[in-house]
């Protein structure tokens, strides 16, 4: 991937067949920009994905759904900001 | 509490993220995403289809840096798509046009040139001047006939509006068509035809209430993902709820059908007729439904295919136009007796079971249903009558107009509904569903307009093929396009479109933001604001009208399509377009500019160019109030409505002006602020009274109309040497033409180039591997291609899909123009090809 200027996050409502919840988020937990942030047992889950150095988030974000057991997957939030930016402090 | 910026971008995006979702955070995350980093928050709306959705944008240091799923929209409920991903990104493609660019070097036009140069906004209207006002004799009886504009369904209403009012009742032409002509025209005309006003009855809810959904050549999973989701949804949790899905390949929604049907192309009339056949056979009708509120009628066949006259086709053709004939209901019923389960099988190629299944799931009383179309039904050489079958069968089974029962036509563009329709940008309309060609109609926008009787040409102007086939032949000589990409959209773009933007006697001007393959094809192309850039409202498909605020400034000296339509109008005096009789009669001065006429007109200019603020009390810019010294969409949109409630046709109501800045969208009509969910039907639409129970009061006599229309086969089907059927159409990744998508540098990436999808076996009879380059032909050009035997779509045996986003893989110069002799819409689902070796 070539050197970029932009930084993606996205945050990313994911719906899973219920019984296949604890085995998605395992693989989602093994991939690269993707992190879980909170599942129910319903199979609903709040995810991250953001860009690696190899894969841009909208990438990642379109292979969630070949995964087993997902049923949809739906971008809720998208951030692109400067990636020099993205270390700098914040108060809140 | 201290942390950096990614972890705080990280920890709104899990906030927003379980809003959406209905998920309760702990505590410390949501105290961490209550800082607001300097980004300013405000709603706006989705720029791609035609579904609506709602968005909060993100505005930093003069730019749009995130969004968000609107979490108070109704249509998505905090949800976005993948295209929410590109929202942010469209405006930013590093080849974003500042300047006006005129073909030829030194700022000198030469028609012959490969080259463009910079030249000054005044002097790109100074030549656009100099070619209209040669194109226009204002004495002319029949308006101005050689100029003509290509407009478009990303319009805001008000791009189209005043876009429309400069052609009609400016300069008199009524050559205005939308790039809606492409994938809506077939859906306007049908519902026409049946009930006598324009767009659904029913609304998005009836995904909710529906106990099961029909795909009528729809592939929403790809295409409206958001309403596909609650589709799923209902399937997923509504006990005995069903998906039926046709189609003329296999596509994404058959992973949910519980009947999917792969069908042969074209028979989908048959299909339709069954169902009636089968619902009048087993005596499973409404009865008391058809004897008070349908009429039934069959129409004129063998109308031919909308080619040019010379065509053999035309020639052959024995019946004309669309005429209707009132039938007894017993000739209805022997009419479609011919569709039985064995002859409707054979053709379509669906085996009897299923399409037994289809029947018997409308047939049923007590199943609401709801049927969903889109290009498959529309872009159809029967694409009126195709519309109107499929509402035969809701008709018969009084399947409408509540809620869950819903024949439903999706579109394609944010606003095709709310511009190019409702607005009437179209050869033969007039804003809130008149007609040029009806008198009266003339006559009240006329007067709405304060512009003098007669000034509106009656007869409807060419319509989007018949431009590019008058461009050709020199007979359309000034043409602008606006907001659309139509050299790379418009079929049989060897043949017709390339040839007519190239006739030396043309001058053609393109607006856009990007250098798209039309733009390429022009003499002179306009930069343009886009987007979050200008102030803007959409119309989406289920009649809900939304407004944005404008968030930044366009690039450079880029200007919004309704700019650059007023500051035109400034260039005419009344003495260059009317002719003299006219300009006594109406007592303005033959000085007069077009723009005091149509624009400073006491109307449009009402309201003063105030700061916009928003309700946290935010201020945003609005680049064209400030060029023009008034608020200009305000007064646009005001003067707009005056036609809903002074005009001929009532129902199309809309609330004013500042109720949308405020709402997540009305559903017209609006009466006392309150929008309509279902139309047509008492206790919902306020403009059927109590008692009367249904009323389709688009017609005079208040009856919905069954029309009867054959099987006819398509223009060309495959034979010995073109042995293929080609269907075209989109793909999730990218948007219709991809001049917005395929500038996102990832997106490009993941998707970059069109191939073409074959059955394996097809693949293999050939000899072609997966991945393979081949050529594409048809009678009309040739492309170069990859095989593709696997993935989303899965064509059967004889016929290919090919999607139409890629500029280097123009699909266009393969398809054939032929149209809908109804609605004019191009047929780009349905020709013969066939695929060789390179």
């Amino acid at each position: 991937m070539e050197p970029q200027s932009e930084f993606n996050i996205c945050g990313v409502f994911v719906q899973t067949t219920p019984g296949l919840l604890r085995d998605v988020e395992h693989t989602l937990i093994q991939t690269p920009g993707v992190d879980v942030h909170q599942t129910e047992a319903d199979g609903r889950m709040v995810v991250t994905v953001e860009d690696t150095p190899d894969k841009y988030a909208s990438e990642t974000l379109l292979d969630l759904r070949s995964i087993d057991g997902v049923l949809s997957t739906s971008l809720v939030y998208h951030h692109c900001d400067t990636a020099s930016h993205m270390s700098e402090d914040i108060t809140s | 509490m201290k942390m950096n910026r990614r972890d705080f971008i990280k920890s709104n995006a899990v906030a927003a993220t379980a809003v959406a979702a209905g998920i309760s955070l702990p505590a410390t995350l949501k105290e961490a995403s209550a800082a607001s980093d300097g980004i300013r928050w405000d709603k706006g709306v989705c720029r791609f289809c035609g579904t609506g959705c709602g968005v909060l944008v993100g505005t930093k240091d003069g730019r749009v840096v995130a969004t968000q799923g609107d979490p108070d929209a109704p249509v998505n409920k905090g949800l976005n798509c993948i295209k929410g991903y590109f929202l942010s990104k469209i405006m930013y493609g590093k080849d974003r046009l500042t300047k006006p660019l005129l073909r030829g070097a030194g700022g000198k036009f030469d028609k012959s040139s490969e080259e463009f140069s910079e030249i000054s906004w005044d002097q790109a209207y100074d030549i656009m001047a100099e070619k209209w006002k040669a194109a226009i004799d204002p004495e002319d009886p029949k308006g101005a006939t050689k100029v003509g504009m290509f407009g478009s369904g990303q319009w805001t209403i008000w791009e189209g509006y005043a876009a429309s009012k400069l052609m009609k009742a400016g300069l008199r032409s009524n050559n205005i068509d939308p790039n809606a002509r492409h994938c809506m025209a077939s859906a306007v005309g049908a519902f026409m035809r049946a009930f006598g006003i324009d767009e659904p009855m029913g609304c998005y809810d009836d995904l909710e209430h529906a106990d099961a959904f029909v795909l009528w050549g729809a592939n929403m999973a790809e295409m409206h993902p958001i309403l596909w989701s609650r589709l799923t949804n209902t399937r997923l949790t509504k006990p005995g709820s069903q998906v039926h899905v046709l189609s003329t390949f296999e596509h994404r929604c058959f992973e949910l059908a519980d009947n999917g049907m792969v069908f042969t192309p074209q028979t989908d009339l048959a299909i339709l007729n069954y169902i009636a056949h089968y619902i009048i056979e087993n005596k499973a009708y409404n009865k008391e439904f058809l004897d008070k509120h349908v009429n039934i009628t069959k129409t004129v066949t063998d109308i031919g295919y909308g080619l040019r006259p010379n065509h053999p086709l035309e020639k052959a053709k024995k019946g004309k136009g669309g005429k209707l004939t009132k039938i007894a209901f017993e000739d209805y019923a022997k009419a479609v007796s011919k569709y039985t389960l064995d002859y409707t099988s054979e053709l379509s190629g669906v085996p009897k079971d299923k399409l037994l299944k289809l029947a018997k799931l409308y047939a049923d009383p007590k199943i609401k249903i709801a049927s969903y179309w889109t290009m498959g039904f529309n872009q159809h050489t029967r694409g009126v009558w195709v519309n109107g079958l499929l509402y035969n069968v809701h008709l018969l089974m009084g399947k409408i107009s509540e809620p869950g029962n819903s024949p439903f036509s999706l579109t394609g563009q944010p606003s095709a509904c709310g511009t190019a329709r409702e607005v009437g940008t179209f050869a033969h309309r007039l804003p809130a569903d008149l007609v040029v060609m009806k008198k009266p109609h003339r006559q009240a926008s006329e007067k709405i307009w304060k512009v003098p009787e007669g000034v509106i040409p009656p007869k409807p102007g060419y319509h989007a093929v018949l431009q590019n086939r008058m461009l050709k032949d020199g007979k359309l000589n000034a043409y602008w396009v606006m907001c659309t990409n139509n050299m790379q959209a418009a079929a049989n773009m060897n043949e017709e479109g390339l040839p007519g933007y190239r006739n030396p006697k043309n001058f053609i001007v393109v607006s856009d933001p990007y250098f798209t393959v039309t733009a390429q094809a022009a003499d002179l192309v306009l930069p343009t604001s886009m987007w979050m850039e200008k102030e803007g409202a959409y119309g989406n498909a289920e009649r809900r009208t939304q407004f944005w605020r404008q968030q930044v400034k366009g690039p450079g000296e880029s200007r919004s399509d309704l700019l650059q339509v007023l500051e035109f109008s400034k260039r005419f005096t009344l003495a260059d377009v009317w002719p003299k009789a006219v300009i006594e009669k109406s007592g303005y001065a033959a000085d007069k500019s077009l723009f005091d006429v149509l624009y400073a007109n006491g109307q449009v200019d009402k309201f003063p160019a105030d700061t916009v603020k928003d309700a946290a009390g935010n201020s945003y810019g609005n680049d064209e109030s400030e060029a023009l010294g008034f608020y200009v969409q305000k007064g646009m949109f005001e003067e707009y409505r005056r036609f809903q409630y002074e005009g001929p046709k009532p129902g199309h109501e809309m609330a004013e002006f500042d109720a949308y800045h405020n709402a997540r969208g009305l559903r017209w009509p609006v009466i006392d602020n309150k929008e309509t969910l279902w139309r047509f039907r008492e206790g919902y639409d306020p403009h059927v009274k109590a008692g009367e129970g249904v009323k389709f009061y688009g017609k005079p006599d208040g009856k919905a109309n069954i029309i009867f229309a054959p099987f006819e086969p398509a223009a060309e089907s495959p034979d010995k040497e073109y042995d293929l059927w080609l269907s075209t159409g989109r793909v999730l990744e990218h948007w219709h033409s991809g001049s917005m998508t395929r500038r996102v540098p990832e997106l490009y990436r993941a998707f970059p180039n069109a191939k073409v999808y074959m059955h394996p076996d097809d693949a293999k009879k050939r000899g072609f591997k997966r991945g393979q380059e081949v050529k594409v032909q048809t009678r009309r050009g040739e492309l170069l291609t990859r095989i593709e035997t696997r993935g989303r779509n899965k064509p059967p045996v004889g016929l290919i899909f090919m999607p139409w986003f890629d500029a280097s893989q123009l699909v266009n110069k393969l398809t054939l123009d032929a149209t809908d002799p109804l609605s004019k819409e191009t047929d780009y689902k349905k020709c013969a090809c066939r695929v060789v070796k390179v």
